[in-house]
């Protein structure tokens, strides 16, 4: 699955939490949760939660307290592809 | 003395949408109660409730998906609806920037969501604890409903979930006019909800309260005065009022539905007849004295008794408890209904419903039928006169409304409304 697959996939789980409708044209890879998107830190939560289920992933808790932007959760997507 | 009166109504009940279908129904004497297959399949005795039918969308005009992401929670869903509701009717904004701190919120809840808190125990005893989030512990919360008022409406004084069985939805409004009395706040969200779900209703069906002979007959099933009651219909829904100081509801120029004259809220102490489950007729009776003091009004000056009136053994006991408190009797007893005859008991938010429905009759001077009870009970006929319960609307001017509820735990709500 490309980068802009997972980008696009991403951005679907995203769109629940969107207090704000408006943005979500405005999300790109760039984008911080919260500064920018205006997601709570406990939609961020709910929004791993359900990434953790689209794709049969773990986030363990380090790496969910560091996220911040679009970036770093395709950068997790990514890095569990295997090396071919 | 601060004044304090009612500026906006919203209900969501088995028998109404909102309050114009609300009225619709207590003017034609259309009941809520409906058969419900579920129950039979689950083993109740009971197989009917009152529901209402709930439209989502109306809340979508004003907030985003994103707010109801995730809920399960009815009692939510309900309130929110009757609050956004009531607030459109008393003309205040809704979803505003700021938080309005001259606005606070009693909401009432009796029992906390089922619904929430099933999708909570299903997730641990499965093992799933972590694929929760942040989803249903709000929702669980006694509190829930209030807690997305303030979500949505942005309240910023006083916050507050009152639980008091089936005295919960007239405490509720009591303890927001309380509060404005008081100088806490100008302007109150005040009401009550209460969820639909067969676990709610459960215990109930096993203490053997719930009727139980009318299944085939869900609109006869609820039968409050009558002498074949057979216990109640389980009901469901919300109602809020706001509620505003009366020089500050003047001076917006706030449309005003009535003042709130007085009441009082109370408990038997669970003494001297007094149960868990039953009431201390003292504490009723004392209870209702006492909301008359507080009113400033005499026993004559009721127009409308909306009673308590369940359906159950109690409702002789009720009348009577009416009939020593305000000193009336075959030939002066004020007319005297039961809005569980259309709802069935909505519990938790009975009290908020049925205020609603009081002040409606007096807003558009009727008063409603109490359904199924031509077959009276002899031991209420013996202590007022039969033409007090109306079987059929009668057009009448009202200006003062008493409407009281007692519920589980030996606590006892009474309020009067009058015509300012």
């Amino acid at each position: 699955m490309s980068i802009e697959n997972s980008f696009q996939n991403v951005k679907k789980l995203i769109l629940p939490y969107l207090e704000d409708d408006s943005l979500a044209d405005s999300i790109e890879m760039d984008s911080d949760f919260i500064k920018d998107l205006k997601i709570n830190s406990v939609h961020i939560v709910d929004f791993v939660i359900d990434l953790e289920n689209a794709y049969d992933i773990v986030v363990d808790d380090d790496t969910l307290s560091k996220l911040s932007t679009v970036r770093e959760v395709i950068d997790i997507l990514e890095a569990r592809k295997p090396v071919i | 003395m601060r004044r304090v009166v009612v500026t906006g109504l919203g209900v969501l009940a088995p028998n109404g949408r909102n309050v114009d279908d609300f009225l619709d129904s207590l003017q034609t004497g259309k009941s809520g109660i409906r058969y419900l297959e579920k129950l039979k399949e689950l083993k109740f005795r009971c197989h009917v409730a009152g529901i209402p039918e709930m439209d989502e969308s109306v809340l979508k005009h004003f907030f985003s998906d994103a707010a109801f992401q995730n809920i399960v929670s009815l009692s939510i869903k309900y309130g929110c609806i009757a609050t956004q509701e009531a607030l459109l009717d008393a003309n205040l904004p809704i979803n505003p920037e700021e938080t309005d701190w001259d606005m606070g919120c009693v909401y009432g809840h009796c029992i906390g969501d089922f619904l929430a808190m099933k999708e909570m125990i299903t997730h641990v005893d499965a093992g799933r604890c972590r694929n929760m989030g942040s989803k249903f512990t709000s929702q669980a919360m006694n509190s829930g409903p209030a807690a997305m008022l303030t979500q949505l409406f942005g309240p910023g004084s006083r916050v507050i979930t009152n639980s008091s069985a089936c005295s919960t939805g007239t405490e509720s409004i009591l303890m927001a006019y309380e509060l404005i009395k008081s100088g806490k706040a100008l302007r109150m969200i005040a009401g009550s909800a209460e969820s639909a779900n067969e676990y709610t209703w459960g215990g109930f069906d096993s203490m053997r309260v719930l009727s139980a002979k009318y299944n085939d007959q869900p609109e006869q099933a609820t039968r409050p005065l009558s002498a074949s009651s057979c216990g109640f219909a389980p009901g469901s829904g919300a109602a809020t009022l706001i509620l505003e100081e009366l020089e500050s509801a003047q001076a917006r120029g706030a449309k005003i539905y009535c003042e709130i004259k007085g009441g009082d809220y109370n408990s038997g102490g669970q003494r001297n007849g007094g149960s868990m489950t039953a009431p201390n007729v003292e504490g009723v009776q004392r209870c209702i004295k006492n909301t008359l003091d507080d009113a400033n009004i005499k026993p004559q000056d009721i127009d409308l008794i909306s009673g308590h009136l369940t359906a159950t053994f109690a409702d002789k006991i009720e009348v009577n408890n009416w009939v020593s408190a305000l000193g009336l009797g075959q030939s002066d007893f004020p007319h005297i209904n039961s809005m569980k005859s259309m709802t069935g008991h909505c519990v938790g938010a009975a009290g908020s419903i049925e205020s609603v429905g009081a002040i409606l009759q007096m807003q558009h001077s009727f008063i409603h039928p109490s359904l199924n009870c031509e077959d009276l009970n002899p031991e209420i006929a013996d202590m007022i006169d039969p033409e007090c319960i109306p079987h059929h609307r009668i057009d009448k001017a009202l200006n003062t409304v008493i409407s009281a509820n007692f519920g589980f735990g030996d606590v006892n709500s009474c309020i009067v409304f009058q015509k300012i």
